[in-house]
């Protein structure tokens, strides 16, 4: 099967001072043309630092120990700089969460436009700054000519990230990596800027893979969600399998844990975590109240529930409930 | 138990021009009323620059007031001397959102907590070091903890840090900023439970301010929704929820994402407003507003009770 | 915290091989000149015969023109600049830090009237007014250092209201305030540890200003005064035998040389490394 992008067993390291840190343990995904994937996972859980090594975006200290990713069948992990840069921002473009610090305060928004539009398209300066109007537009930003000479800080926060997303479109990319686009958003804004990227995707069919820890947010946007612990995919399937038919106990006690209206919260199983954690067992196990004898022994293998639908435990499945 | 009459806070703003002789005021608070009964948890939400922290931290005092007044259990605090406070103070307490900046790197856990009681003069030194530990339990960590320093611990545990020093003088009324957004969910999970069982316990008032409607509706008793200063909207939760009234509280709840994909909340869109500056005359949220009309323009709409304990400011629900 | 400060000393040393070796020249010219006493040499003992000799196994460094021994003297001369330096600049990193936290953390009228009174002290030139109250000053070590003690801590006064400033508005301080704490409190517990750190910076690189300042002023004859030495006085000294013994003037000048590099590296080095945290 060829996918538009697939990740096999990448594996991810920090190193500080000397230790080892172990951020990716082994993650295998796959991204279809047109689809917006999310992955979810709580802070820590290397949910950033897995997609930011589809780009090999990583800091200096970190580095891709084991994995092929896949784009279109070439392993990005094989290429060099030159041809590395001309998939970052072309084919794959990115959307960072803070769009105050990504942008770069001494340019005005149509300077940023106007460069990266030239970058990878070669047109003239005027052709390209007409783009940038079309591209401001698309975002709806309005009265985009004038906004071209406008500088970071005169926008919202809204406004800015509305500019990110017109660069990270401005090549007709095929991947769009959104990392926590509207975590540092206001409610209404938020719901502005994910309706313009649900709509933007069903425009352009570009793919989006969402990062967030906002259960919310994967509910309303994606198609398929992966559940990132620790370092692993915990469990994969349907946002309605995902949703409905949760599988992991990870992924039960998160969904638990997101307030509803008539529901009392669910407390998250509670446990301060004292000892090391073994790295090799599954990431859950010291908080896990269904763990048996044998998850003390080794990490669960994927097991699938449905061909869409696989998951990284041993007591899974529907029983748990009972 | 705290009664908020008219309050107003405004911030004198950086001159815009050179020479001008009027200072220019930032209506951070304009004209809040509202009343929190002993042992609720009132929830104030709102969006960025909506006021609602600057108006916890008025009740602290930590502004000083503009208009208005405070009543604490039958004392007006809004004009006291610093000096009058301290008994006052004593009965308040805090805990705020950022369990990075709210705990003093260079202080042990120990200072940390032992820092309120040392201001109110509680207890002699090895007493106020049982009570930490004692505090460090109860709030579900370990007393061994004592000597080690914030930046040792997760946000989870620094913001239970936070509440075991809010608990040390025993006080009446506890306001929570945000205390939860900055964590994640399984940690807001815990972090909630914490605080509620903490409130029967102790029969604690709490001020809860937060921008996450959902966790608000959870555990509040009465909902205050601010917009740019103002109070738009007050009301119990469940009605608030089931029958919002104010178009910016619609428009607020419209916006909250269910963590259900059944339910379909990305179907519309939300106007942009398209005016950046604040709203110098009329109703702040006449630009934004669809159902504006002239008079929202001119005048502001005052705060009226249009249900039982359901108060709203808007002029369609006038006469 | 205060582990971590030593571990990331520790790290940031053996990084920085220069800031190593300036420790070890402060380190060596401050033991030296503490026990100065130890050399068995009289700085002060004139000797007709022996005037201007060249460094010799008797003399180490030399004798000056009036035959005193220059090694003697290098180190009674290093004993009075270091002194100087350590001195003034804890009396203008005192200084600095009081008006400094008073205008960072009051703000508001308090902070408008001191800030101006720095800046008001700021475009003084300093050497002008060092050497006008040097003239009705009785000269000598003690003069010398309140007087650049008094002229150079605005620029600590600055930075401590600055990084105040910004301390002031954490949630931390908020706590503390809203918790009835005295200001005085906050600024002793909250603000002035967290602070520490770049006053140890600037005051380190003030050290090395002040030293320079004793120099230039005992080099015009302003500061110390004979017979007591300093390298300042003593380079002023050398200034008429430059050709016939230049070892006078290399002596001392290579002295406050090493110094100042030391104490400017040891800054840097301290800055780097409070910064990594």
């Amino acid at each position: 099967m060829n996918h538009l992008l697939s990740v096999k067993d990448l594996e991810v390291s920090f190193y500080k001072e000397s230790k080892e840190i172990r951020a990716v343990k082994g993650v295998n995904f796959h991204i279809e043309e047109g689809e917006i994937y999310g992955i979810v996972g709580e802070s820590g859980s290397g949910k950033s630092v897995a997609t930011k090594s589809i780009l090999r975006l990583g800091p200096d200290n970190c580095k891709i120990k084991n994995g092929e990713i896949l784009f279109e069948g070439d392993n990005i992990l094989e290429k060099n700089n030159r041809e590395l840069r001309k998939i970052r921002g072309n084919e794959i473009s990115i959307i960072f969460q803070d769009s105050l610090t990504s942008l770069n305060p001494v340019y005005t928004i149509g300077d940023k436009l106007v460069e990266l539009i030239r970058r990878n398209q070669k047109i003239s300066k005027s052709d390209a700054k007409k783009r940038a109007i079309e591209l401001l537009d698309i975002v709806g930003i309005a009265d985009s000519k004038s906004h071209l000479k406008s500088y970071p800080h005169e926008l919202s926060g809204g406004m800015r990230q509305r500019v990110m997303i017109a660069m990270a479109i401005s090549s007709n990319p095929k991947i769009i990596i959104a990392d926590e686009p509207t975590t540092a958003l206001d409610v209404t804004i938020q719901k502005q800027i994910l309706y313009l990227l649900k709509d933007l995707q069903k425009k352009l069919h570009t793919s989006i893979i969402l990062i967030t820890h906002d259960l919310g947010v994967v509910a309303q946007m994606c198609s398929r969600i992966a559940v990132m612990c620790a370092g692993y995919i915990v469990e994969e399937g349907t946002t309605e399998d995902i949703f409905y038919h949760p599988s992991h106990p990870y992924t039960k006690a998160l969904i638990a844990s997101v307030p509803k209206a008539g529901r009392t919260l669910e407390r998250f199983i509670e446990k301060t975590i004292t000892e090391e954690e073994n790295e090799n067992l599954c990431p859950f196990f010291s908080r896990c109240s269904y763990a048996i004898e044998k998850c003390r022994l080794a990490l669960p293998d994927n097991y699938l529930e449905n061909d869409k639908h696989s998951v990284r435990c041993y007591v899974r499945g529907e029983k748990l409930g009972e | 138990m705290i009664e908020v009459e008219d309050l107003q806070i405004y911030f004198r703003q950086k001159k815009q021009k050179l020479f001008s002789f009027n200072t220019e005021y930032l209506k951070a608070v304009d004209h809040v009323s509202f009343t929190i009964k002993r042992g609720e948890t009132f929830g104030l939400v709102g969006e960025s620059g909506s006021g609602k922290s600057t108006v916890g931290k008025g009740i602290l005092r930590y502004y000083n007031l503009t208009g208005g007044n405070i009543t604490f259990d039958g004392t007006e605090i809004g004009y006291q001397k610093e000096k009058e406070l301290l008994p006052i103070r004593k009965k308040m307490q805090s805990i705020f959102q950022d369990p990075y900046a709210s705990l003093d790197p260079s202080h042990t856990v120990k200072d940390i907590i032992c820092e309120p009681m040392e201001i109110h003069k509680l207890y002699d030194k090895s007493e106020r070091k049982e009570r930490a530990c004692e505090l460090l339990e109860m709030v579900g960590m370990n007393k061994n903890d004592i000597l080690r320093y914030p930046h040792e611990f997760s946000g989870g545990q620094r913001q239970r840090i936070s509440i075991a020093r809010a608990l040390s003088i025993n006080p009446q009324f506890i306001l929570c900023d945000e205390p939860i957004s900055a964590l994640d969910v399984s940690l807001q999970a815990q972090i909630v439970h914490l605080l509620e069982g903490l409130q029967d316990k102790l029969g604690l008032t709490y001020l809860f301010i937060s921008h996450q409607l959902q966790m608000v509706q959870q555990i509040c008793d009465n909902i205050g929704v601010m917009f740019l200063g103002n109070l738009v909207e007050l009301s119990d939760a469940d009605d608030l929820y089931k029958n919002p009234l104010h178009p910016y509280t619609k428009m607020l709840l419209s916006s909250m994402l269910e963590a259900d994909p059944g339910v379909r909340c990305l179907e519309d869109d939300i106007p942009e407003y398209k005016v950046m500056t604040r709203v110098k005359q009329g109703c702040k949220f006449s630009n934004r507003c669809p159902y504006a009309n002239s008079r929202c323009k001119e005048e502001v709409p005052k705060l009226k009770e249009v249900a039982k304990g359901h108060y709203v400011a808007c002029f369609q629900y006038e006469g | 915290m205060r582990d971590n400060i030593m571990k990331n000393l520790k790290l940031g040393f053996k990084e920085d091989k220069l800031a190593v070796i300036g420790v070890i020249i402060i380190l060596i010219l401050t033991v030296t000149s503490a026990f100065a006493f130890l050399y068995p040499v009289d700085a002060n003992a004139i000797s007709v015969t022996s005037r201007l000799a060249k460094p010799s196994l008797i003399h180490p460094f030399g004798t000056d023109d009036m035959g005193r021994d220059y090694l003697a003297r290098c180190l009674y001369g290093g004993r009075a600049s270091l002194l100087v330096g350590f001195l003034s600049m804890i009396l203008s990193t005192m200084i600095g830090v009081i008006v400094g936290s008073i205008s960072g953390y009051m703000g508001g009228k308090i902070d408008a009237i001191l800030m101006r009174f720095v800046d008001a002290l700021m475009s003084l030139p300093t050497f002008l007014i060092m050497v006008v109250m040097n003239a009705y000053l009785k000269p000598g070590i003690k003069n010398v250092i309140i007087i650049i003690g008094l002229l150079t801590w605005m620029s600590i006064a600055r930075i401590v209201r600055g990084e105040t400033m910004s301390l002031k508005e954490r949630e931390y301080v908020v706590y503390s305030r809203i918790s009835g704490q005295s200001r005085l409190k906050i600024i002793l517990q909250h603000i002035l540890p967290n602070i520490m750190p770049t006053i140890i910076v600037t005051a380190t690189i003030n050290i090395a200003s002040a030293i320079l300042m004793e120099s230039a002023l005992s080099f015009f004859g302003l500061g110390i005064r004979p017979p007591t030495a300093s390298w300042g006085s003593m380079l002023n000294n050398a200034q008429g035998y430059m050709i016939k013994a230049p070892y006078l003037a290399i002596f001392p000048g290579v002295l406050i040389l090493l110094t100042v590099i030391s104490f400017n590296y040891l800054g840097e080095a301290l800055r780097k490394i409070f910064e990594h945290k």
